[in-house]
């Protein structure tokens, strides 16, 4: 389903943002410090600050359907994957180091944009952090264009 | 919250610059959550925001499913995020929002290099239901 071309751009220190929706129909855009993606069972697991998660865990309760854009910065290529909530776990040391990584590495990006690194790293990059799994359902591309939106996979 | 708690819109205004792009939070009327980017929340008044859209895409479909959004909204002084719960209000294509929201759009794209991916479409007006800092 997730096209092949994908495996690598997701390596990438992109910009991560998922999504949540309770049954009140209201969203919540929750910030990632990180994602791995595993082709062979098209599961994403997803780095995020158990501080942002308050409202994004009373979602999931309600309604277990999670979207994750992907945004490379400088091209604005864009890609939304949506799918089904897994589980949830505390991070391995491991894991919160492969953040730190990301997060200087997508730091810097930000920086070349004339932002304060360490500012940004700051206001994203907060421990504890937790790893949401969840199993995509939908590709969509989301790219800005003139048909932005379309389909990839379903 | 408090009274003297409370953040006004106006108390915003370096963050609605468009300095560091917005993310915003849909849902259709399924449940279904949609999160993308947009590069303005212009300031109405005490009450309102505009949305720009450059795209007529799923973003645009759900609000009118489904009018409730969520933006983060990062201060570009501070580096504080700003939850912004909004209930779209309508669609304007033309009119004095729409033009200085075009012209602020072309002043970011010119920055960007982007010229041809940020041709304004609408001004789609918001309530501000709530602003809380995160």
């Amino acid at each position: 389903m997730v096209p092949a071309s994908h495996v690598e751009f997701l390596k990438q220190p992109l910009s991560f943002w998922l999504a949540t929706t309770g049954l009140n129909n209201i969203s919540e855009p929750i910030k990632c410090t990180g994602i791995v993606f595993d082709p062979a069972t098209e599961i994403f697991t997803c780095f995020v600050p158990e501080k942002f998660m308050t409202i994004g865990f009373e979602h999931l309760r309600e309604n277990p359907v999670l979207a994750l854009v992907v945004t490379e910065l400088h091209s604005f290529e864009s890609y939304q994957y949506k799918g089904n909530y897994l589980a949830w776990r505390r991070c391995t040391e491991d894991e919160v180091e492969f953040q730190r990584g990301y997060m200087e590495a997508f730091s810097d990006i930000l920086g070349s944009f004339g932002h304060s690194k360490q500012g940004l790293y700051g206001a994203y990059f907060h421990i504890p952090v937790l790893a949401l799994t969840f199993q995509v359902t939908h590709v969509f591309d989301q790219s800005p264009r003139s048909g932005t939106g379309e389909k990839v996979c379903a | 919250m408090t009274t003297e708690d409370k953040i006004h819109l106006e108390d915003m205004m370096p963050a609605l610059q468009g300095v560091i792009p917005t993310i915003v939070a849909t849902a259709s009327a399924d449940h279904t959550p949609n999160v993308t980017y947009i590069s303005q929340v212009y300031f109405v008044d005490a009450d309102h925001v505009a949305l720009s859209y450059q795209f007529f895409n799923k973003t645009i479909r759900n609000v009118r499913e489904n009018p409730m959004l969520t933006a983060i909204v990062t201060c570009p002084v501070h580096y504080d995020l700003y939850r912004f719960i909004l209930r779209y209000e309508e669609s304007q294509t033309d009119g004095e929002i729409f033009d200085a929201m075009e012209i602020q759009l072309e002043a970011l794209a010119t920055a960007q290099n982007k010229e041809g991916i940020f041709k304004l479409k609408a001004a789609d007006i918001y309530e501000v239901v709530s602003i809380e800092k995160i």
